[in-house]
């Protein structure tokens, strides 16, 4: 079936959605503000860096899927 | 809690007379676009024929009209609100048709259409929650800044997002149809679970889907008018909105999953905001069998359909089927997401 990788696809982008916001809400907002200063300073940071490593993550996976998909075609080869 | 019969009009109202004014003007407003010359050349199809466009000005009317109607019924400033988000983005888009705007200035200029929102819940804090309602753990705390920069980034992505869905046709229209049907069970459940929530919120959300169905009848294959970036990112910014005001953010995300994949794997094939007209390679092409095939350039962006298109050419009827089967996929997903979140 031609969509069935597509529907797989799908799947994942949604549990990651899920899985990832709630992180992101649940745990890495109630962190400190990022305008802290003194001993929060390292956790304001490391709240920008969660932040940014749960988007890193999402992109990468739904890269990997994607370039799995195309490798499983044998679609990403050029033109010989 | 039951609908009450007020709420049914309200329903009835907020689908009839969008629906109505697409069915009744659209073979109109297409002969005379056709007849300024307006049209651009369908170019999935053999011999290229020359289609009207820019049904998009028609199809912001109707919205905006619906949603003038549903103020009059339910004077509440939200249908207000989301006929503003409608006209802004619709102006961009119609802007993008006659000039054609570059790349990054129209996201720039998307987020414009947020605005009326955020400033109406400054002045008015009813028009949306500033948290999060997650399936089965349940709300977030409140968070207005994050939550008000959200709703301004998400009128670029999902207006473009739409955007990037407007290749073929029936695509939009019918991916409109769908992902609004799941944006109205989703807002339904959680109106209908809340009592202190109004219908206003569910009615305002309906006419999306009755604008969509009625210009699918025109928009399908063959296509008798093309709706124009005015169209589409009316119909995202739109979208967007109602899911904000409907406050069911996530199920409105997982529905248009397909839509955001397309558009993440767009702008990382081609390494940024290129507007499509200058695009080095185009992600299809028309054989001589009459179908649509993958491009083999390795510059041609990876979109959903040429991805499709990887286990061989398609009809462009055919192609647009299982785009819409992918986008129903996604409702289903959708329409769980809502389920766990206010039933269960």
């Amino acid at each position: 079936m031609r969509l069935a990788p597509l529907m797989i696809m799908t799947s994942v982008a949604w549990f990651l959605i899920l899985v990832e916001s709630y992180v992101f809400f649940e745990f890495i907002v109630p962190f400190p503000k990022i305008h802290e200063i003194g001993a929060f300073t390292l956790l304001a940071l490391l709240k920008v860096g969660l932040t940014f490593a749960l988007g890193v993550a999402w992109f990468a996976i739904m890269f990997l899927l994607r370039y799995f998909y195309v490798r499983s075609r044998g679609a990403a080869r050029p033109p010989s | 809690m039951l609908p009450t019969a007020r709420d049914l009009l309200s329903l009835s109202v907020a689908f009839a007379v969008p629906f109505l004014i697409v069915l009744s003007l659209m073979p109109r407003y297409a002969r005379f676009l056709a007849k300024r010359g307006m049209v651009v050349e369908d170019v999935h199809k053999v011999g290229a024929p020359k289609v009207p466009s820019p049904a998009g000005p028609l199809l912001i009317l109707s919205l905006v009209v619906a949603e003038v109607v549903e103020f009059v019924i339910s004077p509440t400033i939200i249908p207000l609100v989301i006929a503003a988000v409608v006209l802004i983005a619709g102006l961009v888009g119609l802007v993008d048709d006659l000039f054609v705007l570059g790349g990054k200035e129209k996201p720039l200029l998307l987020i414009l259409a947020g605005v009326p929102v955020v400033v109406a819940e400054l002045f008015n804090p009813t028009v949306y929650s500033s948290r999060l309602y997650f399936p089965i753990f349940g709300p977030t705390g409140e968070h207005f800044t994050i939550f008000s920069i959200l709703i301004l980034a998400s009128m670029p992505i999902v207006a473009n997002a739409y955007n990037m869905m407007d290749s073929f046709n029936g695509e939009i229209s019918g991916f409109t149809f769908l992902t609004s049907l799941a944006l109205i069970l989703g807002i339904g459940l959680r109106v209908f679970t809340s009592p202190s929530l109004a219908t206003v919120r569910l009615a305002i959300a309906v006419p999306l889907a009755a604008v969509s169905l009625a210009f699918y009848i025109f928009n399908r294959y063959p296509a008798k008018v093309f709706d124009g970036d005015s169209g589409a990112l009316a119909f995202g910014a739109m979208y967007a909105v109602v899911a904000v005001t409907g406050g069911v953010e996530f199920a409105a995300i997982v529905a248009i999953v397909p839509a955001i994949l397309n558009s993440f794997y767009i702008l990382s094939s081609v390494r940024g905001f290129v507007e499509r007209r200058k695009m080095d390679a185009r992600p299809t092409y028309l054989g001589e069998d009459a179908l649509l095939h993958a491009s083999k350039e390795p510059s041609a962006p990876s979109t959903l359909v040429r991805m499709l298109l990887f286990d061989g050419p398609l009809s462009e009827k055919e192609l647009v089927r299982q785009i819409l089967l992918l986008t129903a996929f996604a409702c289903l997903l959708s329409a769980v997401t809502s389920i766990l979140t206010w039933v269960i």
